[in-house]
């Protein structure tokens, strides 16, 4: 090692906890506007491939953003129902042809939303496949993605009960207690971080669908010993019902996939003609939310280039106090004859051994950012 | 041998002029130099050291004209030369007792930082008692013991002349004694020539030579204008 370095190693490790508030300081620095850019980069990719593949959606008039991210990634945002029939409406169309999947994702288990639909469907059509067990054959049963078996512990065969709506109010829906008939290949999306229920599942959930035992006036076989959640079970699912006709059913959207190009036109322009309903191309309203977003983004690089330049002229001060201070460092050396350029040189050594820190911190903050990216975007 | 002839030093502000109108140093001697406070003694000093380069006259170290030699030359013969013992001590606290005492060896490009080097070094430390304390940082040392590992830096390099500017004056007096004539010794040890700045009378017995600064003039001083005590 150089006497220059060897002096600067000497000098960083005698003052280590100063250095390390350096290397922090600089790291954060450059931490935020690299892992800001990286996060919006993996969000616009990943959301953007979802999208791209998700060729129109259909829901109630609104926010067209909220309307997206419901459908795409099962957030339960402010957008109203539709109503089911128009899968229907959409698959009889003579109009135009096009498959039409169900989306009710409105409750949650665990804190995962559940999410109703034509499961084979839906898991055909994100090209999703099990990765052990069975597909839902009965009300109540539901196959989870890889990281929520992951994340609650749990495989097929386990039970799984739906997060309380209204957890002081005892007089609305009691949960479901729900059977896990399988579990899903990883697939890298949102997918991975649901509940996969049939759509009819989802509206008993909701308290619009329930079982009767004819016999009795209790119906001690269609809930727990606790009487505090709903249980279905292959004996009783055939009591189950629904008083309104399917037609009447909430959806929170409805994924639309065309057949050809002029399909999905004439989709677009008879289902945007509708008063109550919309139809949107995922991929334009996310291009357009990350063309708002990106210009957020400006805003905050502005910000983050004040707060560089007031954080470097701080840490300008603190070097020319560091200097000012070790003055008499400086002049020993000189009067023992060493050479003014290997006092720069030792110097220089310092400030790179905080820069490098700075920079390993902030790579590992990068990567820790990114691990954890996924989780904290939901996409 | 140090001769300095017709020297005339003048500080950038023009406060202070030094001048050594004749004075010689033999080889090995052991030089006290005395004078009251701002006479100009840190200033004949830095002169011997090449730090200061005088307005007129010449200083000439072992046949070398350091007045005439260029900021580099004088760095480098520093280096080779001399070796200085300051009155603040002046060690660098962040490193250890030996990485001090090497430190004139890793500042200078002419050196290899060898095991020979490393060797002598502990040899120093273990010289002047400080061989457990060898791999401490030197600011947790007693200023007494910061002196010793001084000694050790300005000897390292087997330099012919030790610059010495008042080495006690900080210490307390059971330390002064002991660092002294540690340094005494180690420079008869080593046979170095010595030049040591002090205020105190009663060491001057050890010496061999006294040189009197006072009023800006430098010369030497005979035994009977230091009380005779030789």
């Amino acid at each position: 090692m150089s006497s220059a370095w060897y002096l600067a190693w000497a000098y960083t490790k005698a003052h280590r906890g100063r250095a390390l508030l350096l290397m922090v300081s600089l790291g954060l620095l450059l931490l935020l506007p690299i892992a800001l850019t990286m996060l919006i980069q993996t969000y616009d990719a990943r959301l953007g491939a979802r999208a791209d593949v998700t060729p129109v959606v259909i829901g109630a008039r609104g926010n067209r953003y909220d309307l997206v991210l419901q459908a795409l990634l099962f957030r339960d945002g402010r957008i109203e129902d539709v109503r089911h029939a128009w899968v229907r409406r959409v698959a009889d169309d003579k109009v135009f042809d096009a498959k039409a999947i169900p989306l009710h994702a409105r409750h949650t288990a665990g804190g995962v939303p559940v999410v109703g639909t034509d499961v084979d469907a839906y898991l055909d059509f994100r090209g999703l496949s099990l990765a052990s067990g069975e597909m839902p054959s009965i009300l109540g049963e539901a196959v989870i993605g890889s990281a929520t078996a992951n994340q609650l512990g749990l495989k097929a065969g386990d039970t799984l009960t739906t997060d309380r709506v209204n957890l002081y109010d005892i007089s609305k829906t009691m949960p479901l207690r729900m059977r896990i008939s399988g579990v899903l290949e990883p697939s890298g999306q949102v997918d991975d971080q649901a509940i996969f229920v049939d759509v009819r599942t989802t509206w008993v959930i909701a308290g619009l669908g329930h079982g009767h035992d004819p016999s009795a006036h209790a119906d001690p076989g269609l809930h727990s010993a606790a009487v505090n959640e709903v249980v279905i079970t292959k004996d009783n699912a055939h009591l189950f019902h629904f008083h309104e006709d399917d037609d009447e059913m909430p959806l929170s959207a409805v994924i639309v996939v065309p057949e050809t190009d002029k399909d999905r036109t004439l989709l677009l322009s008879r289902i945007n003609a509708e008063p109550t309903v919309q139809a949107l191309v995922p991929a334009r309203v996310m291009d357009e939310l990350m063309g708002l977003v990106l210009r957020i983004k400006r805003l905050f690089d502005v910000n983050s280039v004040l707060v560089g330049v007031s954080v470097l002229l701080l840490i300008g001060l603190v070097v020319a106090l560091s200097l000012k201070l070790r003055e008499a460092e400086r002049r020993t050396l000189h009067k023992l004859g060493c050479a003014r350029l290997l006092v720069v040189q030792m110097m220089a050594a310092e400030l790179a051994i905080v820069l490098v820190g700075a920079v390993v911190l902030a790579g590992l903050g990068t990567v820790g950012v990114m691990l954890i990216a996924p989780r904290v975007l939901g996409v | 041998m140090i001769r300095l002839n017709d020297i005339t030093f003048r500080y950038a502000s023009g406060a202070f002029e030094l001048r050594v109108p004749e004075l010689s140093i033999a080889k090995h001697e052991r030089v006290a130099v005395v004078g009251p406070s701002g006479s100009g003694k840190t200033t004949l000093l830095n002169l011997l050291a090449g730090i200061f380069v005088p307005s007129a006259g010449r200083v000439v170290v072992n046949d070398a004209d350091v007045s005439a030699m260029s900021d580099a030359e004088r760095r480098r013969y520093r280096l080779a030369s001399i070796g200085m013992v300051f009155q603040s001590i002046e060690l660098i606290d962040y490193l250890s007792v030996r990485d001090n005492v090497l430190l004139p060896g890793r500042i200078n490009r002419a050196v290899r930082l060898d095991a020979e080097l490393r060797q002598r070094a502990d040899q120093l430390i273990e010289r002047v008692g400080l061989s457990p304390l060898a791999d401490r940082r030197v600011s947790g040392l007693s200023q007494g013991e910061r002196q010793r590992v001084g000694i050790c830096r300005a000897l390292i390099a087997s330099p012919s002349l030790i610059l010495a500017d008042e080495p006690t004056s900080a210490l307390d007096e059971a330390s002064a004694g002991g660092v002294l004539s540690l340094l005494m010794e180690m420079v008869q040890e080593h046979d170095a020539t010595l030049v040591m700045l002090t205020h105190d009378r009663s060491v001057l017995k050890q010496f061999d030579r006294v040189v009197r600064v006072e009023g800006g003039v430098a010369q030497a001083a005979g035994p009977t204008e230091i009380g005779g005590e030789r």
